[in-house]
């Protein structure tokens, strides 16, 4: 007997999983994590250097240690803003030519992002404060974007909590690290359709394995080691296996015949 | 309505195997293209096409002829007719199967 419900899901779900299939967002995602993995790296490296710069270079130095933080919310901001047309970009030279074009997520209904959102702490936290009537004004939707780039900015470990113990701080930092910012949520929110498939697409493996590998190896050392080592191991881990889908996708989908 | 009245008021547009394919497919998504559509529904080229054409003639259906990046691409959805006429038909399949299987049928 027909039943139409089950083949409206399935076509549902492998319109889903056709997104991630060629394993590009995993590449672009996990290229965005090294992108800031490196910013930091610059920052603490322009702390390490600073007692040892000479005053002619002074200047330069204080320039490049004002701009590299603006740096990492600008490309935090730019990639939240664009992720999903970089995506698009090269999906429209490598994946619709062998197996078509199905819409992006942007264009799916609304999901349940929100529930997904405040399933974390930070993203409770956030939506919280999201929820707070003061922020309903256009004044207040402004402050409520400054908070929540100040949250990133310290999340990030620009802003050290230095009123937590080092050990604690380090868990801590990790935990709100947790979630990606908003719209990468978003993205791959539309895209989760059950719980397994909502681990699969926020790489949730990834994130564990990342925090055993800091606090495994970070236990008696500075949390920012840390927070560096948490932004580079998902960022290798995700292009590793981007890479390894997108081989085995090309391999599978060769070229068709004009 | 009784069952098989409800049977003989079937849309016969969508009640077509490939054009009830299609539509499946386009319901699930908000568009695609035909190189997808070709590929998830097993139709030829050739059958897909002609099957676009009856569903786009019933205005069920909205093709459009674009480009991503140098990549020519002919996306297809559904139209808001379509969507309900859709709708409607799955309605009346399900109060059918519903009599078939000794449930009552769902208003």
């Amino acid at each position: 007997m027909l039943e139409p419900e089950p083949a409206i899901e399935q076509a549902d779900h492998r319109a889903k999983d056709y997104w991630l299939r060629d394993g590009i967002p995993a590449l672009v995602f996990g290229a965005a994590y090294i992108v800031l993995f490196l910013e930091v790296c610059t920052i603490f490296a322009l702390l390490f250097l600073h007692p040892h710069v000479g005053s002619n270079w002074l200047w330069l130095f204080n320039s490049a240690f004002v701009a590299s933080p603006v740096a990492v919310i600008w490309s935090l901001v730019w990639f939240g803003l664009w992720h999903e047309d970089i995506i698009e970009f090269i999906k429209s030279r490598i994946t619709y030519p062998r197996t078509g074009y199905v819409a992006p997520p942007s264009y799916w209904k609304k999901g349940d992002e929100e529930e997904e959102e405040a399933s974390t702490l930070p993203g409770a936290v956030l939506r919280w404060i999201d929820r707070l009537p003061i922020f309903e004004s256009g004044l207040g939707r402004m402050v409520r974007a400054c908070l929540r780039i100040l949250f990133w900015v310290w999340v990030l470990g620009i802003f050290e909590p230095s009123w937590l113990p080092p050990k604690l701080r380090l868990i801590f930092i990790c935990m709100l690290a947790l979630p990606s910012p908003s719209r990468f949520r978003k993205f791959r929110s539309k895209l989760a359709y059950d719980k397994r498939q909502w681990i699969k697409v926020h790489d949730f493996p990834l994130y564990v394995l990342a925090v055993l590998v800091v606090v495994l190896l970070l236990w008696k050392q500075h949390p920012a080691v840390g927070m560096v080592l948490f932004l580079l191991s998902p960022g290798l881990l995700l292009m590793l296996g981007g890479a390894i889908d997108l081989a085995r996708y090309l391999r599978c989908n060769p070229l068709p015949r004009t | 309505m009784t069952a098989p009245q409800e049977l003989a008021a079937l849309d016969r547009v969508i009640h077509e195997p490939a054009r009830l394919v299609i539509m499946t497919l386009l319901w699930a998504i908000p568009e695609a293209d035909f190189l997808y559509l070709q590929r998830e529904s097993g139709l030829t080229q050739g059958n897909l096409s002609s099957h676009l054409a009856r569903l786009e003639q019933a205005r069920y259906v909205l093709i459009e002829k674009t480009f991503k990046g140098k990549y020519p691409l002919t996306i297809c959805s559904l139209t808001g007719k379509g969507r309900e006429a859709f709708q409607s038909y799955a309605q009346k399949m399900r109060a059918v199967s519903d009599v078939a299987w000794g449930k009552k049928p769902k208003k």
